[in-house]
């Protein structure tokens, strides 16, 4: 039914398909950055996405993927019954060198210059609603770009006034970033949207490197075939990711986990609350993926240093790598007591 | 006339090349991908006019390196539809089929477009994209687009009557074609395969991947069942070694040979220091340095000296240049319209407004409102030009002692500095025979500072050298329209003529030239003076730069601090 690569047949990269799996659970965590070099499968990861993530319903002939649990744009308060049809979540790109108007919608030319009629024409942030947003090379990303994203990602609304237009629609997304850190820095803005971060590289054992090529020449030999033999991998783990949202709610955080959030989050001095709230989404998404109902120090040891690796001060020119700071704090922290 | 050249057999010359990989792109299309490295010249010209004739794209379309991405969707096209009275689209040229598209300039592409034609080629599927690439030997070319072009060629030094016409086996390939998808590869061949790219230290898997793909087409030209190790080799050689990185260990080693040498050579210079400060140290010199020198150092050097010199600068000379594309949006011109400027239509439409009743005759029930093409209003946008740092640094034996580490603690202040402004940096030393860019521009400290620090000294001092290698990178960043700004680090004691010959006097007199060049082409310049007392040279360098200069005098740092501050 797609021609992406198959989720499941993406040899290791365990990482970054954790945390994508968590945010497709919770979006509420904030996205994902990655950085890696080239040719690691970052985006091949994110393409696939889109054959993994469950369907959702929306309004039929509604631009702005209008949902039923979410608030409604203004077309669609406007009619009087509301169809729905179930599509794909949609994952949308947005690529570098995007105008302005690509991102954030503009007035339809067309319309006004032949009938004489305003109307909106939807930018990829109206496209990308409920779903996710891509951004590859996103530390390349022109900054203008860049204060547009951190408006919308906060407020989770796109407000347009431009060409007379007025509009306002609910533009709620999962960011994923991709780049290569040798390319330039990010915005510590930005960086903190995010609410995973992950370090992707080239498998390093011969085999698994084998087996990538191996299945990358069978998937372009016969698409069909190999799509069908992953299909239900696939299928499992989409299962387990809208089962892991229906029982989201269940999962019980008691004080306990709470203060040893705190406790790593103070101690790796990460900025503002933003590590603590995303740390405790992101164990419950995983509690409810791993199907338990009460996050361990093991689940805090596994995530705590995707989700607060980019969150620390930085000093530009310290080297060591942000990652075995908390790495280290976190296991001091757990293995301490 | 063609000549019988079989690529399987024959050096892989222009001529091979060509044939070669036109005879694999034809059997597997997804694999047309090519970068040329030549300048424009008759030979290139030929070379690609061969290239087409054998390739025959039903269309031909040449991308600009500032063009914007949009102008290839499916856009509307003001022009006609203005004219018209309806809607008239310029066509997506990337949904036609047999396809070549040339890349000009590729050294000088934008990221945006960059990005963009880089995700077309690495799903390309039937178009032949052929990246022609100007750059210099110190330059590279994005390299976010040559890590996905298949094949490489270099035609400097190949001459115009070496090129040949050529001639494809179109049969063998029809057959090839149908050969393909039957073609197997085992085992070994992978393990092969992975192998060689961890020799090259490529750890691109798309790379790899390609490499197979030719492999899998050779093997099936040849009328075979499955690749064997001649394939994968002639395929490396042809889609995999231009993208190898040099192995670590290797390096490190001819680095220490060559390190080596220089001190044999240049006994007469002070012995080569270690440049490994432990990190105490460097940490206790750096908070030395952080104190005496003043966190916006870079900043204020610059607004000085931009009204020091009194040559008119050059288009972009502002911190700012006004574009029609991206930035912060300011008043909107009436210009002629083209893909590249966008409309601005509230604009367009109050401009056109008062003439509505002149133009009744045109207005009619589809057309309510007349717009003529000199109406039309383009938005413009202001943007903030990039930056480009130029840590010249002098490695010598003159200046290694002891300076060398506070150059290095200065360096790390500046780029600290330039990453709180996001510059983009590049780092040149200079010891021995020549000039060494360690570090093209850009934007990743860490990386600079890791190249900062595993910097050796010792040898000669080839000052002129080091001049005219930074000279050059600035210019080229110019061309660019980002800001170029030479920060040199140095006694100024120059001990080695442009020709690589020491003689003091020539190598004053070249460094004089050199500097006059900086000057004269209005090039930014900080000279930070590391010698211990004020030289007569180091004075002469610093009139002829016209930049700023002061001293870096031994780690006193009150004194430091006021020296800056008088030289402020």
């Amino acid at each position: 039914m797609n021609k992406y690569f198959p989720f499941s047949a993406i040899v290791g990269q365990e990482q970054m398909k954790l945390a994508l799996i968590l945010t497709a659970i919770d979006p509420s965590i904030g996205g994902v950055l990655v950085f890696g070099d080239r040719g690691t499968g970052k985006s091949t990861i994110v393409r696939s996405l889109a054959g993994l993530l469950p369907k959702q319903n929306f309004v039929i002939d509604c631009s702005f993927n209008c949902q039923n649990s979410f608030s409604l744009c203004d077309q669609c308060k406007k009619k009087k019954s509301l169809e729905f049809e179930e599509r794909s979540t949609p994952v949308i790109d947005l690529p570098l060198g995007s105008t302005e108007d690509r991102v954030v919608g503009a007035l339809n030319l067309e319309i006004a210059l032949t009938e004489g009629r305003k109307v909106f024409e939807p930018g990829l942030l109206a496209k990308a609603n409920s779903g996710f947003l891509y951004i590859d090379e996103v530390n390349l990303l022109e900054d203008h770009i860049v204060d547009l994203l951190l408006d919308v990602a906060a407020s989770g609304e796109n407000l347009v006034e431009r060409d007379g237009i007025s509009i306002r629609h609910s533009s709620k997304f999962v960011l994923i970033g991709s780049g290569n850190p040798e390319e330039g820095e990010l915005r510590p803005q930005l960086l903190d949207r995010f609410g995973f971060s992950v370090n992707v590289g080239s498998p390093s054992e011969i085999s698994q490197r084998i087996e990538v090529i191996k299945r990358r020449d069978e998937f372009e030999r016969d698409p069909q075939a190999f799509l069908r033999k992953w299909r239900r991998k696939d299928l499992t783990v989409q299962k387990k990711i809208i089962h892991a949202k229906n029982t989201l709610d269940n999962i019980k955080l008691d004080d306990s986990i709470l203060s040893k959030c705190a406790e790593i989050c103070i101690a790796v001095g990460s900025d503002g609350l933003r590590g603590e709230l995303t740390l405790l989404r992101a164990l419950r998404a995983l509690c409810a993926f791993n199907e338990t109902t009460k996050p361990t120090l093991e689940d805090i040891r596994e995530i705590a240093v995707y989700t607060l690796s980019h969150r620390l001060r930085r000093d530009p020119l310290d080297d060591t790598s942000s990652e075995v700071r908390v790495k280290r704090k976190v296991n001091e922290l757990i293995d301490g007591k | 006339m063609a000549n019988k050249i079989d690529f399987l057999e024959h050096k892989l010359d222009a001529n091979a090349l060509i044939q070669g990989i036109l005879t694999i792109s034809s059997i597997d299309p997804s694999l047309g991908s090519l970068s040329v490295k030549a300048n424009y010249s008759i030979v290139r010209e030929v070379f690609l006019s061969n290239l087409l004739s054998l390739l025959k794209p039903k269309r031909l379309k040449k991308i600009y390196p500032f063009q914007n991405p949009t102008d290839f969707a499916k856009n509307i096209n003001m022009i006609d539809t203005l004219t018209f009275g309806m809607p008239k689209y310029n066509e997506d040229i990337f949904s036609s089929d047999n396809l070549a598209l040339i890349l000009t300039n590729t050294e000088k592409m934008e990221k945006g477009i960059a990005t963009f034609l880089r995700d077309k080629i690495k799903n390309n599927k039937d178009k032949f994209f052929i990246a022609l690439d100007e750059s210099e030997n110190d330059e590279v070319p994005r390299a976010n687009l040559s890590d996905y072009l298949i094949f490489f060629i270099n035609l400097n030094g190949t001459r115009y009557k070496d090129l040949k016409t050529i001639s494809l086996n179109r049969k063998k390939i029809a057959q090839a074609r149908e050969n393909l998808a039957t073609v197997e590869v085992n085992k070994k061949i992978h393990n092969y395969l992975i192998g060689s790219a961890d020799m090259f230290s490529i750890s691109n898997m798309h790379t790899i991947f390609s490499t197979l793909k030719v492999a899998k087409a050779i093997c099936a030209y040849k009328g075979e069942k499955t690749v064997s190790r001649e394939d994968i080799n002639l395929a490396i050689s042809l889609s995999m070694i231009h993208q190898a990185k040099q192995i670590p260990e290797f390096r490190q080693e001819k680095q220490e040979e060559a390190s080596k040498e220089e001190q044999l050579r240049n006994d007469n210079e002070s012995k080569a220091t270690n440049s490994e400060l432990n990190s105490e140290d460097k940490k206790m010199l750096i908070d030395a340095l952080k104190i005496s020198l003043p966190s916006n150092l870079i900043e204020s050097l610059l607004s000085k000296n931009s009204q020091s010199i009194s040559f008119g600068e050059a288009a972009g000379s502002g911190e700012r240049n006004i574009n029609f594309f991206a930035g912060r949006p300011i008043p909107s011109i009436n210009r002629k319209y083209s893909s590249d400027k966008r409309v601005d239509l509230i604009g367009t439409l109050t401009k056109a407004i008062p003439w509505q009743k002149l133009r009744s005759s045109s207005i009619t029930k589809n057309r309510k409102i007349s717009i003529y093409p000199q109406d039309i209003m383009i938005k413009r946008f202001e943007k903030q030009s990039e930056r480009l740092l130029i840590f010249l640094v002098d490695a010598s034996g003159s200046n290694a002692i002891g300076r060398l580490n506070e150059a290095k603690g200065a360096i790390e202040i500046l780029l600290s500095d330039a990453y709180a402004k996001r510059d983009n940096v590049a780092l040149i030393s200079f010891s021995g025979l020549k000039a060494d860019p360690l570090l093209l521009p850009t934007k990743s400290l860490v990386t600079a500072k890791k190249k900062l620090s595993s910097l050796p000294g010792g040898g000669a001092t080839p000052l002129a050298n080091g001049l005219l290698e930074a000279f050059n990178m600035a210019d080229t960043a110019r061309s660019r329209s980002i800001k170029p700004i030479i920060i040199l680090l140095s006694d100024g004691r120059g001990n080695m003529s442009l020709d690589g010959v020491g003689d003091r006097v020539k190598a004053i007199e070249d460094t004089t030239y050199i500097a006059s060049l900086i000057k004269r082409n209005a090039i930014n310049n900080i000279f930070i003076d590391t010698s211990r007392r004020k030289t007569p040279m180091g004075d002469e360098l610093a009139r002829e730069l016209n930049g700023h200069y002061f001293q870096l005098p031994m780690a006193n740092s009150n004194s430091i601090s006021k020296a800056i501050q008088q030289s402020i």
